[in-house]
């Protein structure tokens, strides 16, 4: 299946039919579009700056070679968000022992803008550490819920649990980042 | 309606800070009016931000460009860096211990010697190979004194004269 021009936006289910019919210029294309929402994801659950690229990469390289098993019917940002939710879980088990998510200066974002931006990048890291703090069903649900809008019932299907059981993670989450942020 | 309105204010409030909806007249009476509701929006508005920075910032050119080179390599080397460092150090000790092992020696047994013989003897038929050791002189200790026309030519003048050369 050709890939259409440049100028239009082709839809994701587009470029996984033009790369599976051997595109790669599709390839590229999926890894553009989400690959800076996955980073964002990844650096929520708690990976380092200094690990982004690499986790990035290997989310992005582990859907092509498993894209039989997307189903056209979630998202592809959301399947993602699942293979990095994932790599990040097998690579905290590798860890065990040690802290996996670490929140130190280095991670934080250099501040460069005005006083407001300054007090939102200070409160986003509040949040950060009070989310690594959280069971990564939470920790994932609110993250969905927040970041990339996703309904309960989408949350439940990516997640593999219920859209009640996942309303109440999400309440669970809020509660407790409450508690902490305060 | 009090319930019903904090319920439906929290449930929205992911959609409002992500910007994609707005709070109604009602909703926002309440949010003004509501501390917990408050403190959540607060909250969410703040999650909706994190890691904001780290998006814009992401080198997703850079992404793409060593996503589709690992895909185009073999399956065998789709690991990542760390992973195929190991298998590519291990493929070469291997390599090396095939080419580089240690060289021992085959066992000596007349069989073995015989297999090295000149396999082109095999072609022969039994005149031809006594034809063929007939030819071949005997070895020099297997040849007797006597039997060289050199030494038996001499008169005994002669052989004492090369015994003593032979001595100094």
């Amino acid at each position: 299946m050709p890939l259409p021009a440049e100028s239009t936006s082709p839809s994701d289910q587009d470029l996984v039919a033009a790369y599976r019919s051997g595109d790669e210029r599709a390839a590229a294309r999926l890894v553009e579009r989400h690959s800076p929402s996955v980073a964002r994801f990844l650096y929520s659950s708690g990976a380092t700056r200094d690990e982004l690229d690499d986790l990035v990469q290997e989310t992005m390289f582990r859907a092509f070679r498993r894209l039989d098993s997307w189903r056209g019917d979630s998202g592809i940002r959301s399947w993602l968000f699942s293979i990095a939710g994932n790599l990040l879980k097998d690579e905290a088990r590798k860890r065990k022992g040690r802290t996996v998510l670490s929140l130190a200066d280095h991670d934080a974002p250099s501040h460069t803008g005005p006083d407001h931006e300054l007090e939102a990048e200070e409160a986003g890291e509040r949040i950060r550490a009070g989310l690594l703090t959280l069971p990564r069903l939470q920790r994932e649900v609110f993250l969905r819920r927040v970041q990339l809008g996703e309904g309960y019932d989408a949350i439940a299907v990516a997640l593999g649990t219920t859209t009640g059981a996942a309303r109440v993670h999400y309440h669970h989450a809020v509660k407790r980042l409450k508690e902490l942020v305060r | 309606m009090s319930g019903t309105i904090h319920e439906q204010l929290q449930d929205r409030m992911p959609e409002v800070a992500r910007g994609s909806a707005t709070w109604d007249a009602a909703e926002q009476a309440h949010l003004e009016a509501c501390t917990d509701c408050r403190a959540e929006w607060e909250l969410i508005r703040a999650a909706v931000g994190v890691g904001e920075r780290v998006e814009r910032e992401f080198d997703a050119v850079g992404a793409a460009r060593a996503v589709t080179e690992r895909l185009r390599q073999p399956r065998a080397l789709h690991r990542r860096p760390a992973v195929r460092t190991l298998v590519v150090l291990a493929a070469a000790a291997a390599i090396a211990f095939v080419f580089f092992r240690p060289v021992v020696p085959m066992p000596s047994t007349p069989a073995a010697a015989e297999a090295r013989l000149l396999p082109e003897l095999d072609s022969l038929n039994v005149a031809e190979l006594t034809l063929l050791a007939d030819a071949i002189e005997p070895p020099l200790a297997e040849t007797p004194l006597g039997a060289d026309p050199a030494l038996t030519d001499l008169d005994t003048t002669q052989l004492t004269r090369v015994l003593r050369s032979l001595e100094g």
